[in-house]
């Protein structure tokens, strides 16, 4: 480039730079050009020995691959590489930043470039010298390649060898299923269907059961609402976090409206004149003015906002939670129905479920004011292998009386259980409700008269301690299980009461369900491939409660959505209570090895293989081949996307944080030890490294570990952390580095779960700076170092 | 508790007879006063907080807090405090009908549908768990803390901070904040006030130049408290209270407080009135906390709203 052309542009890009910074100090990345400017030529300063690196300049280009889009389905990315922030991490410079932090002369197809090691430049290039030792504010700081550096990213990565080296590509039909999460009718019967996987909703002819039409829609569609008059569709899209409007005459997307993360449930109050949507991810709930639609507020949910129905007389929608409300420690679990007003569109109360999790579908009973819901009752406080005699996962129904009292009941039978109940729907003469039993492919049909005959005929003590466990009690309301096809997810009545339809989300079917005979008439075909990849077998297997004792629970009853159901567990029968370990998510984890806390298992295969039926399932374990695609299909599940990234990139704060994060040198001016850099082992583009680490989060409850405080190098004493203080026998823990991926929405945190809230690491269990230096951050700091981790 | 029942009746009172259109003319101190106690609902009658907010009164109290809607008092302790902290300040977001408020110790609380949650500075990027004041703007909640003005934005989930140092603080204590259309203001405790713009969060200290208003603290003449009403926002200090928004033009008007004086509280009630809450009589050296202001009009060029505390007798239940 032209000297003079080069200065220009230095110049326009600083400029440039500093309205993206908002008139702050902070650097720009400007681009390998400008570094070689003065780096690349005989008389300027030193150049980087390791430049030209060809393959660090195709690092990007070779993202827009076939193979890197297989790569990516492996680390469960969403979309395409080039825009996926875990495969930028390692294939192109300043995208954890975002282009607000970018110079014009900057471009992300230069690849991996030199402020890939030593960060952005801008400031450095405006004052032509370089000052190591500065802390992690200041203005003109240039990042040293360190050691490690290059290991951040040429570390062996499980997702790469096997598309590279094993050939690995997902089979035709992987891209071809429909997976369909939500069937409902209209009111002249017709069928709308939202498919996961082919992100689109069919509409379909009840009488012939043919799919009429198919319209696409956003990521991942997980429900559908009707606007009053019909002529509307509203459609959550679980990945884009933003709800199709779909105009049933034009047959076609007039709108996306933008919500919160993971849109799931949605309903218009009954005037069309709101949208109420639940924002799953961020336990919130979007209401959206439906004519100008845009947003317009969001109200606090319970954690896990999933379906919501209206209760006509009182004018109030009941709102289920997936997950359970924070509660302290080793304490037993409450999950909220949370009550908005129609009219003034608020929350206005929040109903308890004691014991309760994973409460997912409810249906209000015509003529009667009794609401139901679908729910588990997790026992996380005792030993799960105690699974044989009914106390790992319990499966049932709950009913909200007009007053807000709740009662809960089993579905169960002892050695049969009704895993993973997801949905519910009652028929309009409120006669009969179906559930839809996700784990054990069948449909309970309750007899609802009998069901609340037996709540009122129970005393108080047996409603509020016996009813919730009773294993023996189904058989009065529960008048047949009907078998339907692959993991039931969704279940809905036609207007006149005279056929029910299930959708299958595993072998892209409908159930027609005739109500009188209480059998399938039908299977409705939605277009799948009509085969089962090997893909498509393990998400069977995850979603398949046969695995386990008496078909008690599956993969998913832990893991909705591939995720956590925000528990901390006692696995082992070594006692009650000891040893708790936090549930943690499958989003995109293959490359995040070893496994488990303590970091045991090094591959999925181990994690999910033997020990798996030793300690949870107590059954045959998986067969070789039923493991291998297991772990093929856990290592699909999505990273949904980050709700607190902007498009543009970093805000101010959050860069301040990301500063933080990879800061060398404390707020004194002191060099920080490497092994207390939050850089250090949260290291590559997920945030993580393979190994263990003490950070004192040791506590009396744990396992003895390697290494006794007594020979421990440190002058303080108590070195593991303010929980720990407890026991002076203890010895102190390693355990696994947690990639930080996603960490925003994987409440509570530790080993143990003991830390309620991200900031708790840190105020609370870092007393001695153990996890990483942080007592000397200021309040701001602290601040911005959580605000950076919230958008990994 | 005698003090603090003193200033919830007054302000009780107050809003009773701001009810009430046939005493409009007859000045708040003479009319008649209903005190209200935990005989009536109260949890505490340590009263520290309040805020009217459509048909209802929102008590903050050292108890927790409580409402008072058509005649009937409801109360909320605040949960897992071993003593009750005490309630500073309160504010209800207009969006979801969510109460903040602030507690002494306890950090901020969310009242949603009846149900609690705290943040503190353990938990969240609260500045500090000493909340002076809280004010739901611009839709983020602020909080006046004793490490700052702390920002919540609920729907992102993100805190701020604002501690401008170049607002001459002695301490990064804010006892108050106040906002105005597109500006929100805080006070620093003996110290000046700072506003930030709504719109680009940028925060500065106010100067002469732009609101005549010195707000340099001195020994005798330091902020203890900020009030607005309207597009009005004014400085308290225990000797008076100026103006101090974008538009004013230098009104202020004098207040005989003792330079000693906490004022726990000050707020408008309409424009011409201004009322002060404080744990010092209006002067001498007698301690007793029944006094109440009387309000006037400013003498002089100023046709600007002033006021003037005066002496009350114990006997006359104000």
């Amino acid at each position: 480039m032209n000297p003079t052309l080069r200065r220009l542009t230095m110049l326009l890009s600083l400029l440039a730079g500093g309205v993206a910074a908002w008139g702050q100090a902070l650097p720009l990345y400007v681009g390998r050009e400008v570094c070689l400017g003065c780096h690349g030529t005989p008389a300027g300063p030193p150049a980087c020995k390791l430049e030209p690196i060809p393959a660090h300049d195709r690092a990007y280009s070779v993202l827009d691959s076939p193979q890197a889009e297989e790569i990516a389905v492996l680390t469960g990315g969403v979309g395409s590489p080039t825009q996926d922030l875990v495969c930028l991490g390692c294939h192109a410079a300043a995208s954890d930043v975002g282009p607000r932090w970018t110079a014009p002369t900057f471009q992300i197809a230069g690849g991996v470039q030199c402020e890939s090691c030593h960060d952005a430049g801008s400031l450095h290039v405006q004052l032509k010298r370089r000052t190591d030792g500065d802390d992690a504010y200041s203005p003109n700081r240039i990042q040293r390649g360190e050691r490690g550096t290059c290991k951040r990213c040429h570390t062996p990565r499980l997702s790469h060898d096997e598309v590279l080296k094993r050939g690995f590509g997902r089979a035709p039909a992987d891209r071809r299923y429909k997976t369909p999460t939500k069937v409902l009718v209209d009111r002249d019967g017709a069928l709308i269907v939202c498919c996961e996987h082919s992100d689109s909703v069919l509409f379909v002819d009840p009488q012939t059961g043919s799919v009429v039409r198919e319209i696409e829609v956003g990521r991942r569609p997980g429900a559908a609402a009707l606007s009053p008059d019909g002529r509307t569709l509203y459609v959550s899209n679980r990945l884009s976090n933003s709800v199709s409007v779909i105009d049933r005459q034009a047959s076609k997307v007039v709108a996306q409206i933008a919500v919160g993360a993971e849109p799931h449930g949605l309903s218009t109050d009954s005037a069309g004149k709101r949208l109420f949507v639940l924002n799953t991810g961020q336990d919130s709930i979007s209401v959206v003015d439906t004519a100008a639609q845009r947003e317009t507020k969001r109200l606090a949910a319970g954690v896990g906002p999933w379906a919501l129905v209206r209760d006509d007389a009182s004018q109030r929608f009941l709102v289920t939670n997936v997950r359970p409300n924070p509660t302290g420690f080793r304490e037993p679990h409450t999950t909220e129905i949370s009550v908005i007003d129609e009219e003034q569109a608020i929350v206005e109360r929040r109903l308890d479920a004691a014991d309760a999790n994973m409460v997912q579908g409810i249906a209000a009973v015509p003529g009667r004011r009794v609401t139901l819901f679908t729910l588990m009752r997790t026992k996380n406080l005792v030993p799960i292998t105690r699974v044989a005699q009914g106390w790992t996962t319990t499966n049932g129904l709950g009913v909200i009386w007009p007053d807000g009292t709740i009662d809960q009941v089993l579905l169960d039978e002892p050695n049969s259980y009704f895993a993973d109940p997801t949905d519910v729907a009652v028929s309009p003469d409120g006669r009969i409700a179906l559930v839809a039993g996700g784990g054990v492919n069948e449909i309970a049909v309750v007899d609802i008269e009998k069901l609340l005959a037996t709540i009122r005929d129970a005393t108080p003590h047996d409603r509020a301690e016996v009813l919730p466990n009773h294993l023996g009690m189904s058989g009065r309301f529960v008048v047949k299980r009907i078998p339907v096809g692959a993991n039931p997810r969704s279940v809905a009545f036609s207007p006149d009461g005279r056929r029910a339809y299930v959708a299958n989300a595993l072998d892209d079917t409908l159930s027609e369900i005739d109500p009188a005979k209480l059998a399938v008439v039908r299977a409705i075909k939605l277009g799948g491939p009509g085969e089962i990849s090997e893909i498509r077998r393990g998400e069977r297997l995850f979603h398949n409660a046969s695995i386990s004792f008496g078909s008690e629970f599956s993969c998913r009853s832990c893991h909705p959505d591939g995720h956590v159901d925000g528990l901390a567990f006692d696995i082992e029968a070594d006692g009650l209570g000891m040893h708790p370990v936090d549930n943690r998510s499958l989003r995109g984890i293959t490359d995040t090895g070893p496994f488990k806390w303590e970091g045991t298992n090094p591959t999925l295969q181990r994690q999910c293989g033997p020990r798996f039926a030793v300690f949870f399932t107590r059954l045959a374990p998986y067969k070789p081949d039923e493991l291998d695609a297991l772990v093929r299909y856990i290592c699909t599940i999505e990273r949904p996307p980050n709700p607190y990234r902007e498009a543009a990139g970093l805000t101010l704060s959050q860069r301040r944080g990301k500063m933080i994060f990879e800061r060398s040198v404390d707020n004194a001016g002191q060099p920080i030890p490497e092994n207390q850099r939050c850089v250090t082992c949260h290291a590559n583009a997920y945030r993580a490294s393979a190994g263990k680490a003490m950070i004192g989060s040791t506590m009396w409850l744990d396992e003895p570990a390697e290494i006794d405080l007594t020979s421990f190098q440190h002058e303080e004493e108590g070195q593991v952390g303010v929980v720990h203080f407890y026991s002076e026998r203890l010895t102190m823990a390693s355990f696994d580095i947690a990639h930080l991926t996603g960490v925003q929405a994987g409440r509570p945190y530790l080993h143990n779960g003991g830390a309620m809230a991200l900031e708790e690491l840190w105020t609370r269990f870092n007393a001695f700076d153990a996890h990483g230096m942080t007592n000397d951050l200021t309040r701001r700091q602290f601040n911005d170092l959580i605000a950076y981790l919230w958008t990994l | 508790m005698t003090r603090s029942v003193a200033v919830l009746a007054c302000l009780c009172a107050a809003w009773v007879q701001a009810n009430s259109a046939a005493g409009q003319d007859v000045p708040p101190v003479y009319r008649t006063w209903r005190v209200y106690t935990v005989r009536d609902g109260l949890p505490s009658d340590r009263v520290s907080a309040l805020r009217f907010w459509n048909d209802e009164l929102w008590v903050g109290t050292g108890g927790g807090l409580a409402r008072f809607k058509a005649g009937v008092w409801k109360s909320w302790p605040t949960p897992d405090d071993e003593p009750p902290a005490t309630i500073t300040g309160i504010d209800i977001d207009p969006d979801t009908h969510d109460v903040w408020f602030g507690t002494l110790g306890g950090g901020l609380l969310r009242m949603s549908a009846e149900c609690m949650s705290r943040f503190t500075q353990l938990n969240s990027g609260l500045a500090g768990d000493l909340v002076f004041a809280v004010a739901v703007a611009d839709k983020r909640i602020w909080a006046a803390t004793n490490g700052g003005v702390s920002a919540y934005d609920p729907v992102r989930e993100q805190w701020e901070l604002f501690a401008e140092r170049r607002a001459d603080e002695t301490e990064t204590a804010v006892v108050g904040v106040a906002r105005q259309t597109d500006r929100l203001y805080y006070a620093a405790w003996c110290g000046g006030v700072a506003s930030i713009d709504l719109k680009s969060d940028i925060s500065g200290v106010l100067d002469t130049s732009e609101t005549k208003v010195d707000a340099r603290p001195t020994a005798s003449d330091s902020t203890i408290g900020i009030a607005s009403i309207e597009d009005t926002v004014w400085r308290v200090t225990p000797t008076s209270a100026n103006r101090v928004d974008s538009k004013s033009a230098g009104e202020s008007f004098a207040l005989d407080l003792p330079s000693d004086a906490f004022i726990e509280c000050a707020a408008f009630r309409r424009p011409a009135e201004l009322w002060v809450g404080s744990d010092r009589p209006a002067s001498g050296s007698e301690r007793t906390p029944d006094w109440c202001a009387e309000p006037t009009r400013l003498r002089g060029t100023s046709s600007h709203p002033s006021m003037r505390i005066r002496r009350q007798r114990r006997s006359r239940r104000c």
